[in-house]
This record gives structure tokens, C-alpha cells and sequence, in this order.
């Protein structure tokens, strides 16, 4: 339970240092999706179905205040959590050439999303060459920043599950 | 077989709903209010709280420079008075006029101020959200203002809280002219913050620096306010029209408060 409220509590924290913060600093204007972090989190970390419903819900979440099309965010997040869930059996999930490579997969992912709505949406010519460098970018910066941020949420996650064993211990302590 | 009949039926159904919704045609559903609601109330609380410690810090900073500035505020300020008056007896001079002329376009307006809570997560859509909704008589279709000029239109309208498609996403586009020569065009978000303004003839002659005014034809946006000015004119002698950039006259980066503006008919009402 206490996970629970731990990665609802990061999930929230960063969707409104997305939407609250980080627009009012131009350096971050480029800036990558940060729940990236939170569904490569939980992909890695986790194998129970409830975590593709977890997944879901973020994308929905994501969908409803970005001014994307309906479905953009929900559609990234699930592949990305069918890539990660497809691939970490072939894995040793400590390596961190596997985290870095689906941090570079999910940006891309998201991307190829978001490409395909605009042609959709307004034809070929609605893609221009500024948004590819623009991807690239996005790109370059999530292979650097999402491992470490991945590898600080896993460790802040091991930091609060031991708190609450040790809370669980001490109760159980004095129950005796 | 079964889970290889699920995929096909998983990608296709994504690709179904992403073609649907990326051409504008998936109702707004109940989903989208709903997690509106729930997420709009911690970002409200958070702007709100970053705003007040932003603004004890900006308010000593502001006291120092405000007494220097004092004297000349003190000079513009009578001058200023001077103006409104001859504004006042120029508005009571225009309005004599239309009633003689039996003007029949006094639509009456209301307005409604309100806070900027939230922007886009994502760098490739503009929009914004703001702390009104279908309480306080908000509804999709409706234009946002500030005084510098057009900050966008709602598009989608939750209890407490509506989500702004701002003129400078891709998705966007008003009705515009150029206010000395009249040239019409419509303004066009792009990929950068600049728009673009469209379908000017290349015989109307438009030079930068121009100011782009709404022209009311979209039914959307009062006609006369203020959009952007032109920065960039190219003419291309193959093309029927010019390329013309425009820098907004709002500073979207700025923006904290905006005003809503409530027509007595004609605005769109979807159900939400």
C-alpha cells in the first residue's frame, strides 16, 4: 500500500512540475515527458497486470491536460510498458545499457505517436524539419537524464519500503 | 492464434481511435472533465502557493524601484487623466453617432477574470488552463483575452476548470486584418512562437511592423483586438500569396491572468 501512495505521490509531483514549473524556465522549453520516468519505473520494477492499468491511467491523465489529441499519451505509455514488459525477461534488469536504451525507445515512441497525429491530422506538411531536430533533442536529453531519474526513484522506492518495515517492525515489537 | 488475434485487434483499435481524435472528431468525453477536476485542484494549489512566495520576493524589489519611479509615474499619470477625459467625451460623441446611425451592433458582454493554473506538459501543443469552468457560465468556443490582445479560445470546459488552446499552437486560427491597409488573412500558430499570417494577397502591400488586428469574421473573436504585428514579409512572384510572420502581442510566457469573454448568444454550446 505504501508503494502505492508512493509512486501515486512521484506520478503527481512531476506531472505538476510539468505543467506548473518547468513552462515558466525557457532552458526547460524542450524538456522531455517526465512520467517517462514513473512508466519505465513501474515496467521495470513490477510484473503484476495492475501496473498496464496504472500505465493506462497516467496516459490518461496526461491526455486530458496536454491539448494533444485524445489518446496520444495513453497510446505511448502502453507501448512502452508492452516494449519493457516484452524485454526484461531477456534481461538482467540492473543493466543500465538496457535503461538507457528504453529511455532513448520510450522519447521515440512517444514521438513516433505524436508524428503520426500531425500527418493524420493536418498532412505531411504539418511535420517540418525544426520538429525533428527538436526530437533529436528530446532524444539526446533523455538518454542522459531518465536512467538517473529512473535509478533515483528506485532508490528513493527502496528508502521508503525499508522506513515502513522497519515502522512495521517496531509495531509488531510492541504488540509483543 | 488468440493473442496474436489480440494484437492485430490492440494496434488496430489504437491506430482507429488515434486517426479519430487526431482529426478532431472524437467527442469530448466525461473522462477529460473528470480527470480535469481531479488533477486541476494541485495545480491551482501549487501555481498558487509558488505565486504568493514569488511575489514577496518581487514586492521588495519593486517597493526600491517604485520610489524612484514615483516622480515621472506622478507626471504621466495627469497626463493620462487629460487623455481619458477626451477619450470619455469621444466615446459619448461615438455613441450618439451610432444611435443616429442606428448601429445595430451593441452586443452586449460580460467578462471574467481568471487565473492561468497550468500549462501544456507537452513542448509541442500550446495550451493553458485556467481556474473557470461551466460554473461560472464557460463554454467551448468562447474567446480569452488579456489587454495586450487575443490569448486563444476554450476548448474544453470542465465544473471548475477549462482547458485555453492558445493562438500560438498549430491547432489554432483567427480571422485576422491588417489594421491600416485592411488586407485580410487568418493567423496560424506554428511550430515556433511566432504566427504566421495567411492568405494576404501579394497585391495588398504589407510591411513589418504593421499591427494584425481580429476581424470578427470567425464568430469567435470581437472584432479590433489586437493579435500580433508583422515582423517578416517574404513575396514569393510564383505564390498568389505572401509569407508573413507575426510576433503575438501577448508575451504567453507572462501570462497569469486572463479574461474570459461571455457573448449573450451566438457562443457554442457542445454539452459538456
Amino acid at each position: 500500500m505504501i508503494r502505492f501512495f508512493f509512486y501515486f505521490g512521484i506520478s503527481l509531483a512531476l506531472t505538476i512540475v510539468q505543467t506548473s514549473i518547468l513552462p515558466g524556465f525557457s532552458v526547460f522549453s524542450q524538456s522531455f515527458d517526465l512520467l517517462f520516468v514513473i512508466v519505465l519505473s513501474l515496467s521495470l520494477r513490477f510484473s503484476h497486470p495492475a501496473i498496464g492499468v496504472a500505465v493506462f491511467l497516467l496516459g490518461c491523465a496526461m491526455d486530458s491536460v496536454s491539448g494533444g489529441p485524445f489518446g496520444l499519451y495513453i497510446s505511448a505509455y502502453v507501448w512502452i510498458y508492452i516494449l519493457v514488459r516484452s524485454l526484461k525477461s531477456l534481461v538482467h534488469l540492473e543493466n543500465i545499457v538496457f535503461l538507457i536504451c528504453m529511455s532513448a525507445v520510450a522519447v521515440v515512441v512517444e514521438n513516433a505517436f505524436l508524428v503520426f497525429t500531425f500527418v493524420v491530422g493536418k498532412g505531411a506538411q504539418a511535420v517540418c524539419p525544426r520538429d525533428l531536430v527538436f526530437m533529436v533533442k528530446q532524444t539526446v536529453l533523455a538518454l542522459i537524464l531518465v536512467p538517473l531519474l529512473v535509478l533515483a526513484v528506485d532508490q528513493l522506492d527502496r528508502g521508503v519500503t525499508l522506513v515502513a518495515r522497519r515502522f512495521e517492525g517496531r509495531r509488531f515489537d510492541g504488540l509483543e | 492464434m488468440v493473442l496474436l488475434i489480440g494484437i492485430v485487434f490492440f494496434i488496430l483499435v489504437n491506430f482507429i481511435v488515434l486517426t479519430v481524435s487526431s482529426k478532431d472528431a472524437l467527442p469530448k468525453s466525461g473522462v477529460e472533465r473528470i480527470t480535469i477536476s481531479l488533477m486541476a485542484p494541485f495545480q491551482m494549489a501549487f501555481s498558487r502557493s509558488f505565486a504568493a512566495v514569488e511575489g514577496v520576493w518581487d514586492d521588495y524589489f519593486a517597493t526600491v524601484s517604485a520610489s524612484k519611479e514615483n516622480p515621472r509615474l506622478k507626471k504621466e499619470a495627469a497626463r493620462a487623466v487629460e487623455i481619458a477625459n477626451r477619450c470619455k467625451e469621444l466615446e459619448l460623441e461615438n455613441s450618439r453617432l451610432r444611435k443616429f446611425i442606428r448601429f445595430q451592433d451593441l452586443e452586449k458582454e460580460v467578462l471574467i477574470a481568471a487565473k492561468v493554473i497550468a500549462r501544456d506538459p507537452s513542448p509541442w501543443f500550446r495550451t493553458i488552463m485556467i481556474d473557470k469552468g461551466s460554473m461560472d457560465g464557460l463554454t467551448k468556443g468562447l474567446p480569452v483575452l488579456v489587454s495586450e490582445g487575443v490569448v486563444g479560445q476554450v476548448v474544453t470546459v470542465a465544473k471548475r476548470y477549462s482547458k485555453v488552446l492558445l493562438v500560438t499552437d498549430r491547432n489554432s486560427a483567427v480571422d485576422a486584418l491588417v489594421q491600416t491597409s485592411r488586407a485580410r488573412g487568418i493567423v496560424k500558430g506554428t511550430e515556433s512562437e511566432f504566427c504566421s499570417f495567411r492568405y494576404a494577397l501579394r497585391k495588398n502591400k504589407i510591411e513589418p511592423g504593421e499591427m494584425i488586428i481580429s476581424s470578427g469574421l470567425d464568430g469567435v473573436f470581437p472584432k479590433g483586438l489586437r493579435v500580433g504585428r508583422v515582423v517578416d514579409v517574404k513575396e514569393d512572384s510564383s505564390q498568389l500569396f505572401q509569407a508573413i510572420t507575426v510576433k503575438t502581442c501577448v508575451d504567453f510566457d507572462k501570462l497569469e491572468e486572463v479574461i474570459v469573454s461571455l457573448k449573450d448568444s451566438g457562443s457554442d454550446t457542445d454539452g459538456l
